[in-house]
């Protein structure tokens, strides 16, 4: 469990986190989502100690991570918004020379970034210099770096930014099955929709602060409640549409092509009674749903406060 | 398995696989060869050749100035070797993530001297051969080559020291380098320089005209312990014990009292371990301006 409690941090006279208060449980898949600027990559520097906090605790399974940093660093891989390579240096060496970095012996060191690259498709690459790889295999190379202490918190900063799509797949792929052995992950990232198909948690920071955390599929669902119902039609007669403004639970109904949206304060089951005198008055429809929730749009709609 | 600095073991790697070492290597070899061959040819003349005498004196000659060049080498090349180095992690981006392992910043230092260092004793040790041909003529003992050695050592070690300190404290590997051979040119030139000009002023008034004794004197005084942490006045040391030159010098600064003679018959050795002193003083500060987590005013972002 990581605890950040009331966190700041600022660069001269301009504030990148002002109390920043977040928890991330064991075993969470969490994305961390803000426009830029928002702290995002603050926050991710104090835990991962590049970054000295002003002010403020990070507790670690209830254990401060000042004072106990080399301890905490050995359990977490850290992979930033930039991957910076060596020259003059193979695929399997570069591995090899971070798994030293974690106190690992050459046969020690030699067997887990086999096994990494393995896991990453990259094996075949292992012989190649680092800097003569793509982008998206720098990054691909990048993630296999952070996983070479087994860390039990893993952080990333953007790290499907340039991939090509089956990258981003297989990042995807292989960040679920860490989650599901129990790592914990930090993830930012500013494409939402995968963010929201991939994480099990959020948090939505803005200027240094944090304006929403939670299970993404409860905040969707709180989002879709108040979401206006879409109606699409094939044959919508001028009765229906008076009974709809008549309504006393329907308020701003908008009109597009064959499609009526507004909002409704009612249950479900008035939603269906609805539905059914809208039938009645002789309207033919071809759906009649709440409109989903997107992280997008709750991103847009927080954010712009 | 013995215990390796992995920074050290990368950046070793790295330089071996580069073009410019295997130039540089090669370049300083043949310079030093040329310019060791030259003074060989201009000390043994003609008469020598034919006689075949040999003057112990200019074999003797020839070691101080072929020293001195690997010397004055090894001033020029630490500084731009060391200078780049932090940096270089920081321009390709490598140092934060450097930082965010389990590596220590002392670690990360240490590495980054230790490797920028080997280059120069790999130069000194490659130049052995060269230097041979003083060996194999005699005059000088395999005593005082590992001597040499060990100086060229420790200044690699604290000339190199200031290098990373301002490769860790600057932005830009252009300002770190000019910082670097300021901190070098200070240390070696401006220090004895600057107290010989307040010494001399004042002695050549005194003798009212130029002597070799006003001269001599000019290193006279109890400032002369600021000498210690000049690189060349430990070279000056060693060439005295070795060549028997640079006796003035060191004789004016054992006139200034109990300390300083003391100190001015065992020069070499002190002034080896103040500069050993100092430069892990100064790694010291490098690790902690490199440390992300100390705490420290002025700090940029």
């Amino acid at each position: 469990m990581i605890q950040l409690c009331n966190l700041r941090k600022s660069f001269g006279d301009s504030p990148a986190l002002c109390g920043l208060t977040m928890e991330i449980g064991d075993g969470e898949l969490f994305g961390f989502v803000g426009p830029n600027g928002a702290g995002k990559t603050t926050t991710m520097k104090i835990i991962v100690g590049l970054l000295r906090a002003d002010s403020g605790d990070i507790l670690i399974d209830g254990r401060k991570l000042a004072g106990n940093l080399r301890h905490f660093k050995a359990q977490i891989g850290y992979v930033p918004d930039f991957f910076g390579v060596y020259d003059n240096l193979r695929v399997y060496e570069y591995m090899e020379f971070y798994a030293s970095l974690y106190g690992m012996s050459g046969r020690e060191a030699r067997r887990r970034s086999e096994e990494l690259l393995g896991m990453l498709g990259m094996t075949e690459w292992r012989e190649e210099l680092v800097d003569s790889l793509s982008r998206g295999m720098k990054q691909k190379l990048c993630v296999a770096r952070a996983l070479v202490n087994d860390p039990k918190l893993l952080v990333l900063d953007e790290p499907a930014s340039g991939m090509e799509p089956k990258f981003r797949r297989q990042l995807r792929e292989l960040l679920q099955e860490l989650c599901a052995e129990g790592k914990t992950i930090l993830i930012s990232s500013h494409n939402l929709r995968e963010l929201s198909e991939l994480c099990t948690n959020i948090g939505i920071m803005d200027r240094g602060r944090l304006l929403i955390q939670g299970d993404v599929r409860e905040i969707l669902r709180q989002q879709t409640i108040s979401n206006p119902y879409i109606l699409q039609y094939i044959r919508f007669p001028e009765a229906a549409l008076e009974l709809l403004k008549t309504h006393g639970k329907v308020k701003n109904i908008a009109k597009k092509e064959n499609s009526l949206s507004f909002p409704f304060e009612g249950t479900q089951e008035e939603a269906a009674q609805l539905l059914t005198s809208l039938i009645s008055a002789g309207a033919e429809i071809a759906s009649f749903v709440r409109e989903e929730g997107s992280l997008e749009k709750l991103f847009l709609e927080i954010t712009a406060v | 398995m013995r215990y390796i600095n992995p920074v050290y073991k990368r950046e070793l790697k790295q330089t071996a696989r580069m073009k410019k070492t295997l130039v540089l290597l090669l370049a300083y070899n043949f310079l030093l060869a040329c310019f060791g061959l030259l003074v060989f040819y201009l000390t043994f003349d003609q008469e020598g050749r034919l006689n075949s005498s040999v003057e112990y004196s200019a074999i003797l000659t020839l070691y101080m100035v072929m020293t001195g060049f690997e010397f004055v080498m090894v001033l020029l090349i630490v500084p731009a070797s060391t200078a780049g180095s932090v940096i270089g992690e920081r321009e390709k981006q490598t140092l934060d993530i450097l930082l965010s392992t389990s590596i220590s910043p002392l670690q990360v230092v240490v590495g980054k001297l230790a490797a920028s260092i080997s280059i120069v004793i790999l130069l000194a040790v490659s130049s052995l051969p060269v230097l041979a041909i003083v060996y194999s003529i005699g005059g000088v003992t395999l005593f005082d080559m590992v001597e040499f050695l060990l100086l060229i050592t420790v200044t690699a070690i604290y000339i190199g020291s200031f290098g990373i300190l301002f490769s860790v404290c600057c932005r830009r590997a252009t300002i770190a380098t000019i910082c670097s051979y300021s901190a070098m040119i200070g240390l070696v030139f401006v220090l004895p320089a600057a107290l010989f000009a307040v010494r001399f002023a004042d002695l050549f008034r005194q003798f009212s005209s130029y002597s070799p004794a006003a001269f001599g004197k000019c290193f006279a005084g109890k400032q002369a312990i600021l000498l210690l942490f000049n690189p060349f006045t430990s070279f000056v040391s060693m060439i005295r014990s070795q060549a028997g030159r640079g006796i003035s010098m060191m004789n004016a600064i054992g006139s200034s009292g109990d300390l300083l003679y003391f100190l001015s018959q065992h020069w070499y050795a002190a002034s080896l371990l103040c500069q050993l002193v100092t430069a892990a003083a100064v790694i010291g500060i490098s690790a902690h301006r490199l440390n992300p987590m100390s705490k420290r005013l002025g700090r940029r972002r």
